[in-house]
């Protein structure tokens, strides 16, 4: 289940987890959020979060969050994929 | 051959780690330790397309919710490419009105079979057997049951399973032959002398014999 397309755009999957680091959870930086909470946000199981979120690591548009455990936050590059400021 | 395929195959035991595993799934790149934290049944099934494959695999959906709902989640695995077993999934719905809602490992390397003891030649000859392996949270193989080819397997024994290994953890307590969530479950036998004597006399526990004793939960 990627989270990007051949083409470099996002999938809807990638750009929902993406969204929910945005939002956040209250629990770290803006733009971080918990595994969880993510998995809780897309409605999607806990295993295919922790996936996805390995892979928008490798396209650099997410990286874990040194603050906390099983934390993730998106990076400028994912900003801008998502066309954020 | 590659060396990341252990020559003699492995055959693990309840109480080992489960050995780990990066694949290639109908859900994307997949690895044990994303599976942390729920409990796990990873099953393996000798070929797509087939009939007897295909009876489990409608099994296995209709369990799948129910073993969410224990904090369980279901991994397939066959040696079939990733190609044959998004074909065959689509199959099934096309053909049974059933969605499969599990990732379902694509293991042409054999890689995985082989780390988890799933190769049966003399059974399956290349093809996996029917084997299951129960993880809990920390990803310990809690229970292993192995099922020739020509045997569909019983998958509200599977549930049973999960189920009476989760009232084991939580409670401190072993099931009988035949238990079922709601029936009474074995107190452990016990340790010393004095506590033999202390059992019987327990309150709320009903005893046959000093070590042979049951509770309701």
């Amino acid at each position: 289940m990627a989270c990007v397309k051949p083409d470099g755009s996002l999938t809807a999957l990638g750009r929902a987890v993406l969204e929910a680091l945005v939002a956040g959870d209250g629990g770290g930086e803006v733009g971080s959020a918990a595994e969880e909470i993510v998995a809780e946000a897309v409605d999607k199981p806990l295993y295919l979060i922790r996936s996805i979120l390995r892979e928008l690591a490798g396209y650099g548009l997410a990286e874990p969050d040194p603050d906390g455990e099983n934390r993730h936050r998106i990076t400028d590059d994912g900003r801008e994929k998502l066309d954020l400021p | 051959m590659d060396p990341a395929i252990p020559e003699t195959p492995c055959m693990p035991r309840i109480g080992d780690p489960a050995p780990f595993f990066e694949a290639v799934t109908t859900h994307g790149d997949l690895r044990l330790d994303d599976f942390a934290g729920s409990w796990l049944v990873l099953f393996s099934h000798p070929a797509d397309f087939t009939p007897v494959c295909t009876t489990e695999f409608l099994a296995f959906a209709a369990l799948h919710p129910r073993l969410r709902e224990r904090g369980c989640e279901l991994l397939g695995l066959s040696i079939d490419s990733l190609f044959s077993h998004i074909a065959w999934v689509r199959n099934i719905e096309e053909r049974f009105g059933v969605r499969i809602t599990f990732p379902v490992i694509a293991d042409g390397s054999r890689r995985v079979a082989t780390s988890y003891g799933m190769l049966h030649p003399d059974d399956g000859g290349t093809e996996t057997s029917r084997c299951v392996f129960i993880l809990d949270g920390k990803q310990i193989l809690r229970a292993m049951i192995y099922y020739p080819l020509t045997t569909g397997r019983n998958t509200e024994e599977i549930l049973r399973l999960v189920v009476a290994l989760q009232t084991t953890d939580a409670h401190g307590v072993a099931t009988p032959a035949n238990w079922e969530p709601g029936d009474k479950v074995v107190v452990p036998p016990p340790r010393t002398q004095d506590a033999a004597e202390d059992r019987t006399a327990t309150e709320g526990v009903e005893c046959a014999d000093w070590y042979f004793c049951k509770r309701d939960l």
